[in-house]
């Protein structure tokens, strides 16, 4: 046990210095940035009673769509292929150095993989987290913190903003404290980016990959299957994974469907990372 | 061109198989009939009768029906900037003609883009046909040749992109870049809404956004006939502009890729193996 903690230390250590880790943080951290300066240009000076949640603002917030949501929407686009970029990579780069023979001979092969599938989780969750963390302590300094509108302009008591509220996930943590529900909403996100992340360093751990462009393939396929799920066949909810990605989405979700989905994504990394870890590392 | 020969088989087998899942997801006449040319429409962009919006659960959708462009990219993203890996040198020695060796590959990848294309749109047209009472209508013709010829030219051009860029900054990276380039492209059509009111403005911004080309529901023909199919409520471009676009995107590129492939030095690192 040790070993492994050693181990996911290091690789942690080490990805975190990696120019996509770098540059994938510096572009979630610019696009806040942006849409943080681009609410305080637009809302300066609007009355406290008038004024929308300052959650509902977020660039992570699904409400924006009833105002401004380009950039949302670009990050939306962009996620499939962002959530690679971190620490996903790192594997196929030590295969190709040699390293991941050294690291294995060093720590047993074991240690090693499942360190590696830790760090990866632990750098993507929290490359996806603290850019948006840092957007909500920012909106909490700028905004009126008892700003109650919504950006639908449905009035608080209308009964089909009421209903809406209500498919929000973990809709009782809203009704609580709309900030709590940010910040636990967020830490979400980092979690399943994190998942998502282990996923792909699987994929690399079963499959001889020898171009990186091929490691955009697991996870773009499939956030883009769910959402084509919704479109092909009638389910009571959405499936698209952005619906449950995204903060104050109004729209019928399933919990049960995003836990399972989440289990099985883990099961599956382990799993995969485990059989991985059996091969022969000259193959 | 070897390995390109072995993926002849299975480039048209993924264009049918997209084209099948489009056709089951987007292709939803309100009637039990469709024609051809709504057929085409909707898989570009259109919901039904009504032309694509600029709202963003629609531009979600758009990305959707790209989604078989960006898999032909990552999946032929590294068919040109493999020859300037490993044994790059000796792969060229024996090869001194290089532009003459580009040509030729630059002209199967195309191939390939034209046989991708034509197995999506079959596929979509199979499936659509199983499913409804598809009506081939004249319109319906030239809009989905020009679909073919529009996404051909576009696939083609950013998989020469991705090549190109791999061998300059390895094969991930390249392919951001490239997916990055056509997805802010879709992000910007959102923009359209706020010139709705003034058709000339949007006409012009609709001209200078590539990803406005690949909207066919936008555009006008001078074909009356092809013009009532198209009903466009925008004053977009016409189906040759965009074929021409296209055509000078990938041409373009191909120019580009001429010089870059001709001046390479090839004792330069492997891309591929820096620190990402």
């Amino acid at each position: 046990m040790p070993v492994f903690f050693k181990a996911a230390a290091c690789q942690c250590r080490f990805i975190l210095k990696q120019k996509g880790c770098l540059f994938t943080f510096a572009l979630l951290l610019a696009w806040v940035l942006i849409n943080f300066v681009g609410n305080v240009l637009t809302f300066q000076g609007m009355d406290a009673a008038e004024m929308y949640q300052p959650m509902k603002l977020l660039l992570l917030s699904y409400n924006r769509i009833n105002y401004n949501a380009d950039f949302t929407l670009l990050l939306v686009q962009l996620y499939p292929f962002l959530v690679v970029c971190p620490a996903a990579f790192s594997l196929v780069k030590e295969r190709q150095t040699g390293q991941e023979v050294l690291m294995s001979a060093r720590l047993g092969r074991f240690p090693y993989f499942m360190g590696k599938l830790a760090a990866v989780m632990a750098v993507t969750a929290a490359v996806f987290t603290l850019p948006f963390l840092i957007e909500i302590l920012l909106n909490c300094i700028a905004f009126p913190l008892n700003a109650q509108g919504d950006l639908t302009n449905w009035d608080a008591y209308d009964p089909d903003y009421v209903a809406s509220v209500k498919h929000y996930l973990c809709y009782p943590l809203y009704l609580f404290s709309p900030y709590l529900y940010a910040v636990c909403g967020t830490l979400l996100f980092g979690l399943m980016s994190g998942v998502l992340g282990c996923f792909v360093v699987t994929f690399s751990a079963l499959f001889p990959i020898k171009y990186s462009v091929v490691l955009f393939l697991p996870a773009f396929l499939l956030l883009n299957a769910t959402v084509y799920f919704s479109q092909i066949q009638t389910v009571p909810f959405q499936s698209g994974w952005y619906h449950y990605f995204l903060l104050f989405d109004d729209t019928v979700k399933s919990p049960l469907y995003l836990i399972a989905g989440l289990l099985l994504l883990l099961i599956v990394s382990i799993a995969g990372c485990v059989w991985g870890g059996r091969q022969d590392c000259l193959r | 061109m070897f390995t390109l020969k072995r993926k002849l088989f299975l480039i048209p087998l993924l264009g049918l198989l997209f084209g099948a899942v489009a056709a089951l997801a987007f292709v939803n006449p309100y009637s039990g009939a469709i024609s051809l040319s709504e057929l085409t429409l909707q898989l570009s962009g259109s919901r039904g009768e009504f032309q694509l919006g600029f709202g963003v659960v629609e531009l979600v959708e758009l990305t959707l029906r790209w989604v078989p462009m960006f898999v032909f990219e990552m999946y032929l993203g590294a068919e040109l900037y493999r020859f300037f890996c490993t044994a790059s040198v000796y792969i060229f020695s024996r090869t001194p003609r290089r532009l003459s060796w580009y040509a030729k590959e630059n002209a199967a990848l195309l191939l390939c883009g034209l046989l991708y294309q034509a197995a999506y749109l079959a596929g979509a047209v199979i499936v659509t046909s199983l499913r409804y009472a598809l009506v081939p209508d004249s319109p319906g013709g030239v809009i989905l040749l020009s679909h073919l010829a529009i996404y051909t030219l576009w696939t083609c051009a950013f998989t020469l992109l991705v090549n190109l860029l791999s061998i300059l900054l390895g094969s991930g990276s390249a392919y951001l870049i490239a997916a990055g380039v056509q997805l802010a492209g879709i992000s910007l059509l959102s923009a359209l809404r706020l010139v709705q009111d003034d058709p000339a403005r949007m006409g012009r911004l609709m001209g200078l956004n590539p990803a406005a080309h690949l909207v066919l529901g936008w555009h006008s023909s001078a074909d009356p006939s092809v013009q009532a199919a198209l009903h466009s409520p925008y004053p977009g471009p016409s189906l040759g502009e965009s074929v021409l676009l296209t055509a000078v995107l990938w041409g373009t590129v191909t120019i580009i890729g001429a010089f870059l492939v001709k001046r390479r030095d090839l004792l330069t690192s492997n891309a591929e193996m820096e620190a990402y």
